[in-house]
């Protein structure tokens, strides 16, 4: 675009002024015309002027001979010779007195009678010249010379000519000043219409640039709502997650941290925490080394950075952290800081430790449970006299066993209640409008799963023999069971006192079984108590004194 | 019975009744002889601070009600009474003090408590 618009302003510069000088040479040329025309007569005139004096002179010189002697004959021969020349209209010799000697005249023209010497006159176009005849100064006569001008035609055809020249050069003038003006004028419309597009295309080009700022200004504006809304959305997230950030200058160590990033490390906005050594004295010990080597091998490896450990509050308050980061680096793959959030996973451990614990705590029950039934199926294989016994016997404790675990599960395997392990086993034995039977009378105790599985099976072995051979094998049987908190003799204790009534007779038995063993031996040993059974005659008396511990207690 | 191990005087220490039962009558399978069962800590200690009772050895239980039998261990180390633990929670379960000792897994039938009482409790003279 700019290359172009320098030629054409020059060049229309040059023509700027073409018509009016195309005018000026036409009209110069005219007048120059002329004035040569004019010129041209003048000297055609002297021209003229001097050849007819010469010819006048010529002829005086010729017939002085002739009129000094008189010989008209001679002077009428030399007359004759001039009327050759058609120019001359008429021609004639006159004596002293001024009378005509010889003469010539054309047709239609005559010569003066008489004549007198005079200078050379313009009559018309007809220019008359007189000389004197003389010799030897004697004064002879004169002559009389009358010649035609150029007639008018033929000037007219010569001065026609030089117009046509002047006519045609002034019109070839014009019409190259007029081609020249409609080329200047085609020149000026292409330079004004260059202009014009020069203008239009600066305009364009500036409107472009313009357009082109204005796109740059829109997209940096645009860019910078969305960094604006994706900071706000991040900010937003990351509360709302309630996560920390920062930001690691691994040059420097400076850190700048948010303020969730201060809360993971019990520190408030006004603590300082700007050097990661300042972070570092928060880590708890034991975790620091592992810390390091994680953003160390982060680093290294370019790998995502994902740790946990515990930190340090200044009240000595223990938090779990989790901080994820990255790593940046430069053109060179040299790390040149590292960022990223960081979780209070506190709440999150403190479950982890709970679960691991129920795990633990359920895979000890199962284990306790199965060695519980392994003891069962020995036990009961000891004393069971046929395979059927056995059957029947080692289902039903199962089967009292599932029961404990029914009541555990109830209160989530905390304190069970002494009242429910003693009904659940024995109201199996009594159809629903027998329960006055059944007398059960104390405090609420809680046991724990052992000591409630244990209960369980003891209570279930009473119940058995009672169901067998005791008050519940017949139909006016009754069991009054009783507890209480003794702490007059000892350690606080909870006695139990079992007593069946309206039974047949009883007689001890011949020989301790497992079920007597169980409930004299076991219970005994496990709650490092005593257990009294005795097989008095009104029916069977068990009595349980059993100190208070974590596994046997009033509750709460 | 099994000539290594009989006549061995055990405690037992075990809080499940049902379970101390059955160990109880493993080994007098096995031809010990249970000297004292103990279902708490303080029976334990109680048993082993009782120097009128000889003891060769000892089945622990870790557990016990949500005490650790540990210090009945600690007694029984410095009486120089060898011991096993019976354990419910595994081998982790067992505190790195005393990962040394051998342990038993609830639950266990005779020949594992037997293989064990021989190689870790058994007297050299009688094997």
């Amino acid at each position: 675009m700019k290359v172009g618009s320098l030629k054409p302003s020059l060049i229309s510069r040059q023509w700027k002024a073409g018509p009016g000088i195309v005018v000026l040479i036409a009209v110069g040329l005219l007048l120059a015309g002329l004035s040569m025309a004019l010129y041209n007569e003048h000297l055609a005139s002297g021209q003229k002027l001097r050849a007819v004096t010469v010819q006048a002179e010529i002829l005086s010189g010729s017939v002085a001979a002739a009129l000094a002697f008189d010989d008209r004959e001679t002077a009428q021969e030399y007359v004759a010779a001039l009327s050759a020349n058609r120019d001359v209209e008429a021609v004639g010799v006159y004596d002293t007195q001024g009378s005509l000697v010889a003469g010539y005249s054309r047709p239609g023209s005559r010569l003066p009678a008489t004549n007198r010497v005079h200078a050379p006159n313009w009559v018309g176009d007809r220019l008359v010249v007189t000389a004197p005849v003389a010799q030897r100064n004697a004064q002879l006569g004169s002559v009389y010379l009358r010649t035609i001008q150029d007639p008018f035609i033929r000037r007219a055809a010569r001065y026609g000519g030089i117009a046509l020249l002047i006519l045609m050069a002034s019109l070839v003038v014009v019409v190259l000043g007029v081609s020249n003006g409609s080329l200047a004028k085609a020149h000026r419309a292409l330079q004004a219409e260059m202009e014009e597009r020069s203008k239009t295309e600066e305009a364009l080009r500036l409107s472009r640039e313009m357009e082109a700022a204005a796109q740059l200004t829109l997209a940096t504006e645009r860019g910078r709502a969305a960094l604006r809304q994706s900071e706000q959305q991040l900010e937003f997230a990351l509360q709302a997650g309630r996560l920390g950030s920062w930001e690691l200058d691994l040059e420097t160590r400076r850190l700048t941290a948010s303020e969730f990033f201060r809360a993971n490390f019990g520190l408030g906005p006004n603590d300082n925490l700007t050097r990661y050594e300042e972070l570092f004295a928060r880590v708890h010990a034991d975790d620091r080394d592992d810390q390091l080597q994680a953003v160390d091998r982060a680093i290294a490896d370019k790998t995502d950075l994902e740790t946990e450990y515990r930190t340090l509050s200044p009240e000595g308050e223990i938090r779990w952290i989790l901080v994820r980061g990255r790593a940046v680096y430069d053109e060179h793959g040299s790390p040149v800081r590292m960022a990223g959030v960081s979780l209070d996973i506190t709440a999150r451990k403190l479950a982890e430790e709970r679960q691991r614990a129920l795990l633990d705590e359920l895979n000890h029950r199962v284990k306790n449970t199965l060695a519980t039934v392994q003891s069962i199926a020995m036990q009961t294989s000891r004393t069971a006299k046929t395979l059927v016994s056995f059957k029947s016997a080692f289902l039903a404790r199962i089967g009292a066993l599932a029961r404990a675990h029914d009541l555990l599960t109830e209160v989530a395997w905390e304190g069970a209640s002494l009242t429910r392990v003693i009904g659940r086993t024995i109201e199996p034995y009594f159809a629903d409008g027998q329960v006055d039977r059944i007398s059960l009378s104390g405090p609420d105790i809680r046991l724990g799963p052992n000591a409630a599985v244990t209960l369980t099976m003891a209570f279930h072995e009473l119940a058995t023999n009672a169901g067998k051979y005791g008050s519940f094998s017949t139909l006016s049987g009754r069991v009054n069971v009783k507890w209480r908190i003794d702490d007059t003799n000892g350690p606080a204790a909870v006695e139990i006192d079992w007593q069946e009534a309206g039974g047949p007779k009883v007689a001890p038995p011949s020989r301790r079984g497992f079920g007597s063993s169980f409930i004299e031996r076991g219970v005994a040993r496990e709650f490092d108590g005593q257990v009294q059974l005795i097989f008095g005659p009104d029916g069977v008396c068990c009595r349980m004194r059993l100190p208070i511990s974590t596994k046997l207690k009033l509750a709460a | 019975m099994v000539p290594a191990l009989m006549g061995l005087r055990l405690l037992v220490v075990e809080d499940e009744a049902m379970v101390a039962m059955m160990i109880e009558n493993m080994l007098d399978d096995l031809g010990c002889v249970v000297v004292g069962v103990a279902g708490t800590v303080s029976r334990g200690l109680a048993l082993v601070g009782d120097d009128s009772i000889d003891l060769d050895g000892a089945i622990l239980d870790v557990n016990l009600g949500g005490e650790k039998v540990y210090p009945i261990a600690e007694a029984l180390c410095s009486r120089h009474v060898p011991f096993i633990f019976s354990t419910g929670y595994g081998i982790d379960g067992i505190s790195t003090s005393f990962a040394h000792v051998p342990a038993l897994a609830k639950p266990y039938n005779e020949q594992a408590l037997e293989t064990l009482l021989i190689s870790a409790i058994a007297r050299p003279a009688a094997s």
